[in-house]
């Protein structure tokens, strides 16, 4: 499964230039599509844009969640669960483990995102100074701990319900389900849905080309971090983990 | 005696299904304590709760005579019903897994393997054993770190007859090194073979509890037979001091009131001018004794 993570990974950051390059050749237009390329991969807005598009909801983030969902529910399948706690861990100790695991998990694909980041910026960028480089880095900090939390959900439904096959279900279910309460809640509440709090974190890509306004696109993009956003985040990720705690304590196992 | 294990008025209800009924056993150490019950009469539930993988629903038990904590669960070995361990990585390393959760040295998988005889097949991966080498690998999961406790649940179960011959001895031999053991099973053989405690328990409910053979000891049938049955018959009659007669083809089977040898018997017998061709004392085996209680 990480390897299939890897893979795809590698395919969408050794293929998305290539694919640009061809869209631009077809399109007769080919100068715009350069345009566009070096402005997406510039230092540092490309850290927020990378970011961006690795922690979005639909997209690739959710390998690592069916990797820890795979990772979660299988102890319970092959009962290993069982034999762990018989062996002397307590069931804090095995939630410690597989947070560990979630940590170990979320530092893996951030790093994928840093190097993939080196070396998309360093093959587009017209800018290159140090300070370019390194800087906009705060959108790492968030994508790491936006995947975190993500994983700490996937981990809360697979002990929840057990069965491989009903939380990839349920998983999908509720990705589907929360952007419909989103529409049906009123306005006040939607930064307060867990995945759309995982996801105010990194709301936006941004490039110094969209902070140009006109009548037609007048839209406020991402420029920083917000606190708030972050606490929220973090309060799913100790929610989610204290559930998971408490639906362990009190199951026979 | 120190006890390794005491257990009082545990209690575990599953909806309407009263698993563990007010039970309460101590283990002695050094003993091998068996617990005899048919198939659902609540010897895995009780196991899994002292284990800490099923959660009491009232009383209480204590390891050593200490609170409970994990640590505690270190210096047990458990097999409970089946093997479990990952099928997708090796034997080695599923036993590594559990030494570094018993926080015991890697030194120790060599010869629990070795004493299993499962060495050879250390870096294959589990899913690929056979049922009984799985069993085995459990065995020498549970004997990781030399415990002072190992608890068996049904440890023959689904064994070919070598190999439950083989696990019998283990056991024994295991015993005699001092170690505590629980042995759970359904199988009175079993029980009778290889402890020297027994609980019986039956529908969670606590039946018997005693020493083996106590329990071999409650009652004994004598057969006796002669080669004039119809004057034996008369005989036995007039002596008085029987509980319970029955005739069984040419043979009497007597339950003698307390205080009667068998002696006292022959020296009546004598005197009435029988001679008995054959005088014999059956001690019920447990399973007579097993199945006696559960038609109560």
């Amino acid at each position: 499964m990480i390897g299939f993570y890897a893979t795809l990974l590698a395919i969408m950051i050794f293929g998305i230039p290539g694919l640009i390059d061809y869209v631009a050749e077809k399109s007769g237009e080919a100068t715009q599509f350069r345009i566009f390329k070096a402005i997406v991969f510039n230092f540092p807005d490309i850290w927020q844009n990378i970011a961006f598009v690795a922690s979005f909801r639909f997209f690739i983030k959710i390998v690592l969640g069916i990797i820890i969902i795979i990772l979660v529910t299988t102890e319970f399948h092959f009962l290993t669960i069982r034999a762990n706690i018989i062996n002397g861990f307590s069931r804090g100790d095995f939630l410690a483990g597989k947070l560990m695991m979630i940590i170990l998990l979320a530092v893996f694909s951030t790093v994928i995102i840093f190097l993939s980041g080196l070396y998309l910026g360093f093959t587009n960028s017209v800018a290159s100074s140090m300070g370019q480089v390194f800087g906009k880095m705060e959108y790492l900090a968030g994508y790491f701990l936006e995947v975190s939390t993500y994983l700490i959900f996937c981990l809360f439904f697979a002990i929840l319900f057990k069965k491989t096959g009903i939380t990839f279900i349920a998983h999908f279910v509720y990705l589907i389900i929360e952007p419909i309460l989103d529409y049906k809640l009123p306005d006040g509440f939607d930064p307060y849905l867990p995945l759309n709090a995982m996801n105010r974190i990194i709301q936006s890509p941004n490039t110094s080309l969209i902070k140009v306004k006109t009548d037609e696109f007048n839209f406020d993009f991402q420029e920083f971090i917000a606190f708030q956003d972050v606490a929220v985040c973090v309060a799913y990720a100790v929610l989610f983990t204290a559930l998971s705690y408490f639906i362990l304590k009190h199951r026979d196992l | 005696m120190e006890n390794v294990l005491t257990i009082s008025n545990l209690d575990k209800r599953y909806g309407k299904i009263h698993a563990v009924n007010n039970l309460s056993i101590a283990v002695e150490k050094g003993s091998v304590y068996g617990i005899l019950g048919p198939n659902g009469s609540g010897k895995t539930t009780t196991l899994g709760i002292v284990l800490g993988v099923v959660n009491s629903g009232g009383g209480s038990f204590s390891w050593f005579n200490e609170p409970n904590s994990k640590q505690n669960r270190k210096r047990i070995g458990a097999i409970l019903e089946q093997p479990l361990f990952y099928p997708y990585l090796s034997a080695l390393n599923n036993l590594k897994i559990v030494a570094d959760i018993k926080q015991v040295s890697y030194d120790d998988i060599e010869r629990v393997l070795k004493i299993v005889d499962l060495w050879e097949r250390k870096d294959s991966k589990f899913k690929t054993f056979s049922y009984g080498m799985k069993q085995r690998l459990a065995i020498a999961s549970a004997l990781l770190g030399n415990p002072e406790v190992l608890i068996f649940d049904e440890p023959t179960n689904g064994l070919d007859p070598r190999g439950i011959a083989e696990i019998r001895e283990l056991i024994i031999d295991i015993a005699r090194q001092g170690i505590t053991i629980i042995l759970a099973s359904h199988l009175l053989d079993e029980v009778q073979k290889t402890c020297s405690h027994v609980v019986v328990l039956h529908k969670g409910e606590k039946l018997f509890e005693g020493k083996v053979e106590d329990v071999l000891n409650l009652s004994n049938t004598v057969e006796v037979a002669s080669n004039n049955a119809q004057i034996l018959e008369i005989a036995l009659n007039e002596f008085g001091k029987i509980n319970e007669m029955k005739r069984n083809g040419e043979q009497f089977l007597l339950s003698l009131s307390e205080g009667i040898t068998t002696t006292d018997l022959n020296t009546y017998l004598i005197d009435k001018g029988i001679i008995v061709s054959h005088l014999s004392v059956r001690k019920k085996s447990l399973e007579e004794q097993f199945l006696e209680l559960l038609s109560e």
